[in-house]
């Protein structure tokens, strides 16, 4: 079973998916910086699907994913109808990061259940505020 | 009478001088006897090419077997130039028969605009002036500081834009990469490009991986596509807000051959803002305009 | 491979194996929703129905109970449309009922398909004929395509003029290749004075020849519901794209005319 993901818990598992390795590594850095120790990458949605899938499988699920929206083969909204779709006690909350700053398209994500998003580039004050509205979140519903 | 038509005359379309669009220009190739080729410019074309964006319109008769006209044949080519020198285009005609030339000087008021080649053509201008696009370049350039302030803490200060013309001599840059973002809507066409030198580019990268990477590693071509990205992510509610109407883009890195140098350019007229950077110079190059979906091309 | 299953003055119906895509071009009478509604439910009734809308800015009422009416024989439906649209089945609280996606791409993974990209021959062959078109046009030489492969390898090339190709359908890039031998013929005959060298006064014709085509197989594309749209050309020497984390299919047709190939490259990202 995943733990609900908290901003104070900093042995949280993380996982950055990200199609450009300057982004998906400032991802990391910055989660570093944060005190995070578990931090995982990948490059794509698919990718990052099949590692969700095995740290299910291997008790040591995920408590958070960090997407970009636009990758290829699988991209950020399909990441997330995938996730939507997991048991009620593996779900995994999504940040979605994104350089679009069309508020329409960030609405509609939101409706689509992303947790929070950040705009790119990340910094730590962004990111750290997305971490503690998806924690906030989670406290709610929890 | 030469080779004017007769009503029994079965025209080939390989006659029709079918718009070709340059950027800035279109040109109208007229081909196998004029007269046939001169058939197509009906009203309807006339129309269609005078509502069309481009501000130089250039006739060229190099490929078309020129003999004399009739009467009717004269005014359907003079109709076309009225029409497009009404909407306030210019024009151009290359190789154009002498009988023609003669009577369209008399006629119309084209300003000696006649030439050899289509080289002189393209020459002749007009020199399209986008200065109207101030407030869209500091908007960009105002998202160049933000990128580079938020992703790598780096100060990144602009120089004074500069529109380069196609007959400006564009400065030398250092061999790097590119990245490419076009900027495509039925309300706006454009492209940024920018230009990182290869120092400046490796800089970035060890800065973020923490180790020094070979130029065409992907994780150091990646920095050029990622940042055009956010560089235009940044702009873009602000651009759309002014009525670019941009959806989502594509970014691209170009990187160079095995050989060594190269160089991308975006048409004439463009406007380029050197950055000064702790990391290196940053060239940053803009080529956008607003386009009426009303007109035809 | 796609099957055309109906069209109208304002609608196609397109079957691509595993999806359909409804292209509407304006508005349509009600007679003419029955036949989308019947071909529908009679070839494709069980695989996703996605509805390319893209041009539309106003979302009409007529329309969404249209789409509505769709939803309703097949749950599997998804909208292409752009921001301006968007924005608007939001405002009239439809943005749930009617899922919407700015490309096909997105649009596939809404309705849990794997996005394939392959590039047809309705796209393709618009891009052939206005190439030849041009060539032979602009320099006054025959022109045929040649053979059309998968690109394995880097096309010889000294100059080129590359458009980016953004629409919702297809993302990518369309390139003209010239070598330097062959790009200094053409320059020379079309411009109709000799050059030896490309300097920067010319260089820019290699843009320009891909303005000319793209422009001219835009309309052709677009009539197939490909909503490409103006887009502007950049002129490159001595570099390449780099292909980046994914992995692009590339197809080049070579175009023989008399003064040597030139290459068309379309390169479709994932």
């Amino acid at each position: 079973m995943a733990d609900v993901f908290s901003i104070h818990n900093k042995a949280a598992k993380i996982l950055v998916v990200d199609d450009m390795a300057l982004s998906r590594v400032t991802g990391r850095k910055l989660l570093i910086e944060l005190g995070f120790k578990a931090i995982d990458m990948a490059e794509n949605g698919e990718i990052a699907w099949t590692m969700i899938e095995k740290a299910i499988a291997d008790q040591a699920p995920y408590c958070l994913l960090i997407s970009d929206w636009m990758m290829p083969v699988l991209d950020g909204m399909g990441l997330l109808r995938r996730t939507k779709k997991l048991e009620s006690e593996n779900y995994l909350p999504m940040i979605l990061s994104t350089a679009e700053s069309d508020a329409g398209q960030v609405v509609e994500a939101v409706k689509q259940g992303i947790a929070a998003y950040v705009r790119k580039p990340l910094t730590r004050e962004s990111l750290l505020s997305a971490l503690e509205r998806v924690t906030a979140k989670e406290q709610q519903s929890g | 009478m030469g080779n004017q038509l007769k009503s029994s005359t079965v025209i080939d379309p390989a006659f029709a001088p079918e718009p070709l669009l340059g950027t800035n220009y279109l040109t109208l190739p007229f081909r196998g006897p004029l007269a046939q080729s001169i058939a197509f410019v009906t009203p309807e074309f006339i129309l269609r090419i005078a509502n069309s964006e481009k501000p130089l319109v250039v006739l060229n008769f190099s490929y078309a077997e020129a003999a004399p006209l009739s009467a009717g044949e004269l005014k359907l080519l003079k109709m076309l130039c009225k029409a497009c020198l009404d909407s306030g285009k210019r024009l151009a005609f290359v190789k154009c028969p002498d009988f023609l030339l003669q009577d369209l000087e008399q006629k119309l008021d084209l300003q000696g605009r006649f030439f050899s080649t289509l080289s002189q053509a393209l020459k002749s201008g007009p020199e399209q002036v986008i200065a109207e696009i101030g407030p869209e370049l500091e908007l960009l350039t105002k998202a160049v500081i933000e990128v580079f302030e938020k992703q790598f803490s780096i100060v990144v200060i602009p120089e004074k834009p500069r529109m380069l013309t196609p007959a400006s001599v564009d400065a030398k840059h250092e061999n790097g990469i590119i990245g490419l973002i076009a900027l495509n809507s039925k309300d706006a066409v454009g492209s940024l490009l920018m230009r990182f030198g290869e120092s400046t580019v490796l800089k970035l990268a060890e800065q973020t991986y923490g180790e020094k990477l070979p130029l065409l590693n992907p994780q150091v071509t990646d920095v050029a596509a990622e940042l055009i990205n956010m560089i235009l992510g940044c702009a873009k509610e602000e651009l759309n807000a002014r009525g670019f109407g941009i959806e989502q883009a594509l970014p691209q890195t170009l990187v160079p051959n095995p050989d060594g140098g190269g160089s991308a350019n975006t048409p004439k007229p463009c406007w380029q803002i050197n950055f000064q950077s702790p990391v290196g110079e940053l060239n940053l190059e803009i080529c956008l305009k607003r386009i009426n979906s009303a007109k035809s091309e | 491979m796609a099957k055309q299953l109906l069209k109208l003055p304002k609608a196609d119906v397109t079957s691509f194996d595993e999806y359909v895509v409804i292209q509407i071009n304006g508005a349509l009478l009600a007679n003419q929703v029955t036949e989308i509604e019947t071909i529908l439910t009679k070839d494709a009734p069980t695989i996703p129905w996605i509805i390319n809308c893209f041009k539309s800015d106003q979302v009409m009422p007529q329309e969404t109970r249209m789409f509505l009416g769709f939803k309703k024989l097949n749950p599997k439906i998804c909208l292409i449309v752009n921001s301006t649209y968007r924005v608007g089945l939001v405002e009239a609280g439809l943005s749930t009922a009617l899922p919407s996606a700015p490309s096909l791409k997105q649009a596939l993974t809404t309705v849990g398909i794997k996005y394939k990209p392959k590039i047809d021959t309705e796209f393709i062959n618009p891009f052939l004929d206005a190439a030849i078109r041009v060539v032979s046009m602009q320099a006054g030489v025959s022109a045929e395509a040649g053979k059309v492969f998968l690109v394995k390898e880097p096309i010889p090339s000294d100059i080129s003029g590359i458009i980016p190709i953004s629409s919702p359908i297809f993302t990518g890039i369309f390139s003209l290749e010239f070598t330097k031998e062959v790009f200094l013929k053409m320059v020379s005959k079309v411009f109709g004075e000799e050059y030896l060298e490309i300097s920067p006064e010319i260089e820019g014709f290699s843009a320009e020849m891909a303005n000319m085509v793209y422009g001219s197989a835009k309309g052709k594309v677009n009539e197939k519901g490909y909503t490409l749209m103006p887009a502007l050309p950049t002129t490159v020497r001595g570099v390449h794209l780099s292909s980046g984390a994914s992995v692009p299919v590339a197809i080049c047709v070579p175009i023989i005319t008399d003064l040597g190939i030139i290459h068309i490259v379309i390169r479709m990202d994932s």
